[in-house]
């Protein structure tokens, strides 16, 4: 029978990331690539993915024995600040997340749904939604990105595949642009922040399982720590990411192909814009791009709620009080949304923490902790069969 | 190996206790016959199916009252020989043979030295006198429904499943009433923890007394705040023992012509006992039909509220033209009026219920006809309303289970004030939130959203059985509630 251990399976892994990224990258990403020109797009994208995979692999594959708490292994591999140190950057990381989904909701509610309503309004709801949702734990969110996630990522795929007939072919030779080092390698490291919760990852790690069927190891029943769990982790995690890609090209090709170079640079959200571009001839409803941006905000919610269940986590493991965490984490994330939507200097600051400060930092961590586990024999292979 | 009637009156009255442990409604008679020289006996039936009177007053009780006056040889010689001529009376072998007819309803004599057992046929069990499923009515499948006595009800269970690895277990509930729960699984696919877990949760129920069954499903239930059901009910015995096969737990009350079925999801919820016995074409989309009517119960007003009032955009132009004809000159918001017609049909829905037969059905026509088409006539709702609400309450009723149906009923509302004030942007808040509270719910360990959540463990089995439904030949795997080692089952 099924009991309240609060862990995940792989496949709901792969469904929370899904989720977790699949607003940001097609409102975020899409922006910023879109700027690059279409060649530095393209390849930006590619090369990010491609670091992105990397980094799945590498937080996974440091990990060692995937059940051992996090913190643990920092603490023993270069001490209890150091470890305190991680951790903070992590929630330094989480609540500037938490902070720009907060935002997105309230710009994209306040832009195109209910520009009559008052944005603090519009703030507060994710804010509701998210701590409610990481209150019900990681198995309530791992179901629901179940259940979603492949739902929303087909109408998705569906809505931008539908837009593909109203490009224009010589708006895609003619956005082609030269290729710049600088530019696309730009491009890569932005689409790679997007996927920026593979930093998090080893956080959740001892709470994911893998049947052992599912890992190969031969039994149907029982589950065990080992080799083939970790390789079976890093396939879902890298199938989310290269899901989340196929949105992220499908969208730049086809926002490109109907906007071009300098309709690109105008627009602030291309896909949303590109949403409106859907037609379906005798189809009942008029217009598809309020549905999508519905389904868009869905995944803001879940992604708000899975970066505030991340956050608790961080924090009740440094010895605090995981709901104190969570509402203290809540009202700042809040007030620094506040502080965006009134100041755009807010939005680039967050950028150059998570760009220069965050990801530099986690990216050190899980290569201090490889070479450590590499060094004392601890990578994982005594678990295995 | 057969297994032979020793004869040896010990032996046989313990091999038949082993046997039928568990089985509180098989009756074990033991008697002492003979006027000078004791010979003993012993009795053995199912209790509903063959009745006191049957004893007492009939082949068996007349064969024991004339058995009663003779001496113990002879009491051997005639049982032997046949010597009172009951024509539908066998002699059965073998103690499976027994079983078998004991099971089929008929009382099995045994009598020390005597290395048969007597078969004495009686009338069965209960047949067409049983009431008829009011509330889950269905075109094909049996017709029969429970009673409100336990013992009636665990024998229309026994009827259709013939094996002593179906258990009864008799208990007793509420401290003045002392009202007598039946809990009923088989026993070789039920989880013993999960059985422990009722019982003990039934245990710690301390109350005067226990009326209806729906007091046990409040007690003893996961999460007592959730509008969510925890149990199924049927008030069918044929969708009681189909469930029964699939692992889960029946739990009867004594005057409650509603059984409680557990653990459930809301997938199962949304199942009826018909889906199984016609085509799985049929069957498929008739629980697409479900589904999209609990989207309807839960979505319709809400969604009506934000695309009219926030995003007119979605529809086409003409559509919003005559929208707005149609509202020009009510003089209520939306809102106001989606909440008006909301309590009026929940005004009408409760006189039906308490009115008697037909001034009940005269509900349904003053309602519809003459109060809907007044209001609209009288411009205090636009007929758009009425469309959006009939179609809301019809999604309530196409909802096969009614304590489902009310939980939608009741978040409606929330679903409402969230689309009344914020448009697409609560309309997704509010699915979030729906989602949230289900996939956190659990019914005795089992996530409320299987298969479509945690169905891993479940296997391809769930889809089997999910939104669609497999062909039957296709369906050799149990749900995830049968014991895992027990998931497959037996195919020729």
């Amino acid at each position: 029978m099924f009991s309240e251990n609060q862990k995940i399976s792989a496949n709901q892994l792969r469904a929370l990331l899904l989720t977790d990224w699949m607003g940001k990258l097609l409102l975020l990403v899409t922006e910023d690539a879109g700027r690059l020109g279409g060649r530095n797009m393209l390849l930006g994208i590619l090369a990010g993915l491609l670091l992105a995979v990397a980094a799945g692999r590498g937080a996974i594959g440091a990990a060692g024995d995937a059940a051992k708490d996090y913190y643990g292994r920092l603490d023993n591999a270069a001490g209890k600040w150091t470890a305190y140190f991680i951790y903070f950057t992590i929630m330094i990381y989480l609540v500037g997340q938490v902070s720009l989904v907060f935002y997105l909701c309230a710009q994209i509610a306040g832009t195109y749904l209910l520009p009559e309503v008052n944005e603090t309004v519009l703030i507060l709801v994710p804010g509701i939604l998210g701590y409610y949702l990481a209150r019900s734990g990681l198995e309530a969110e791992g179901r629901i990105s179940e259940m979603t996630a492949f739902l929303l990522w087909g109408l998705f795929f569906l809505m931008l595949a539908l837009t593909l007939p109203q490009i224009r072919p010589e708006q895609l030779t003619d956005s082609a642009g030269k290729l710049d080092g600088g530019v696309w390698k730009a491009g890569a490291y932005t689409v790679f922040a997007g996927f920026g919760t593979i930093g998090i990852l080893p956080l959740l790690l001892p709470q994911i399982i893998v049947p052992q069927v599912e890992a190969g190891t031969g039994k149907g029943s029982g589950l065990e720590k080992g080799n083939g769990e970790r390789i079976m982790i890093q396939k879902k995690v890298g199938e989310a990411i290269l899901m989340g890609g196929a949105l992220l090209l499908l969208s730049g090709a086809a926002a490109y192909g109907i906007f071009g170079t300098d309709g690109m640079k105008t627009l602030r959200w291309p896909v949303i814009v590109l949403m409106s571009c859907t037609n379906l001839q005798g189809v009942f409803l008029q217009r598809w791009d309020v549905l999508m941006i519905g389904f868009l905000i869905f995944c803001l919610f879940l992604s708000a709620g899975t970066s505030i269940y991340c956050l608790g986590a961080a924090g009740g493991r440094l010895r605090a009080s995981r709901k104190t965490v969570l509402m203290i984490g809540v009202g700042i994330s809040w007030l620094l949304a506040f502080w965006m939507g009134k100041s755009p200097e807010a939005v680039l600051w967050y950028r150059r923490i998570v760009f220069w400060f965050c990801a530099p930092v986690l990216a050190a961590a899980a290569v201090l902790l490889a070479r450590r586990e590499k060094g004392t024999g601890n990578s994982g292979n005594k678990n295995a069969e | 190996m057969a297994e032979h009637i020793s004869g040896n009156m010990d032996q046989m009255e313990e091999r038949l206790r082993q046997l039928c442990q568990g089985c509180d409604d098989i009756i074990l008679r033991p008697m002492c016959l003979g006027a000078k020289s004791r010979i003993r006996c012993l009795v053995v039936y199912v209790e509903a199916a063959t009745s006191n009177m049957m004893l007492e007053d009939s082949v068996i009780g007349k064969l024991l009252n004339h058995l009663w006056e003779l001496d113990g040889p002879q009491i051997l010689r005639t049982v032997e020989e046949n010597g009172l001529g009951i024509s539908d009376a066998k002699e059965l072998e073998t103690m499976e043979e027994a079983m078998a007819a004991l099971l089929a309803g008929n009382a099995i004599f045994f009598l020390d030295g005597y290395t048969k057992a007597l078969k004495i046929g009686s009338k069965g069990y209960p047949g067409m006198g049983v009431p008829k499923a009011d509330s889950e009515k269905g075109l094909r499948g049996s017709k029969e429904a429970f009673t409100e006595s336990v013992k009636m009800n665990t024998a229309l269970v026994r009827k259709r499943l013939r094996t002593e690895k179906l258990k009864v277990e008799e208990l007793f509930l509420g401290e003045r009433s002392n009202t007598l729960l039946a809990l009923v699984y088989m026993e070789e696919l039920a989880y013993p923890g999960l059985v422990e877990e009722i019982r003990q949760r039934i245990a710690a129920i301390h109350t005067d007394g226990i009326l209806d069954s729906g007091i046990v499903e409040q007690l003893t239930q996961d999460v007592w705040y959730s509008p969510f059901p925890q149990f199924q009910t049927t008030e069918r015995p044929d969708r009681a023992a189909a469930a029964v096969l699939e692992g889960r737990i029946l739990l009867l009350c004594d005057n409650s012509p509603v059984a409680l079925l557990l653990p459930t999801t809301m997938n199962s919820l949304l199942q009826t006992g018909d889906d199984y016995y016609g085509h799985f074409e049929i069957a498929s989309l008739l629980r697409c039909i479900r589904y999209l009517a609990v989207f309807l119960a839960f979505s319709m007003p809400g969604l009506y509220l934000a695309v009219t009032g926030f995003h007119p955009q979605v529809l086409p132009t003409n559509l919003v033209l005559s929208m707005a004809e149609a509202r020009k000159g009510v003089p209520f918001p939306a809102m106001a009026e989606v909440l008006l017609m909301e309590i009026s049909l929940e005004l009408m829905r409760e006189a039906g219920l308490r009115m008697p037969g037909p001034i009940g059905n005269m509900i349904g026509i003053v309602g519809g006809l003459i109060i809907g088409q007044a209001a609209v006539t009288a411009n205090l709702i636009s007929p758009i309303i009425v469309i959006v609400e009939a179609l809301t309450a019809l999604g309530s009723f196409s909802i096969p289970n009614e304590e489902l149906s009310e939980a939608f009923r009741i978040l409606k509302y929330g679903m409402i004030f969230l689309c009344g004030f914020l448009g697409l942007y609560g309309f997704a808040a509010g699915w979030l939130l729906l989602l949230v509270h289900l996939a956190g719910l659990k019914s005795f360990g089992i996530p409320y959203l299987m298969p479509f959540a945690a169905g891993e463990r479940d296997g391809i089995s769930g889809w089997n059985d999910g939104i669609l439904r497999a062909p039957i030949r296709r369906m050799n795997r149990r749900p995830v509630y049968a014991r895992r080692e027990q998931r497959t089952k037996s195919r020729k």
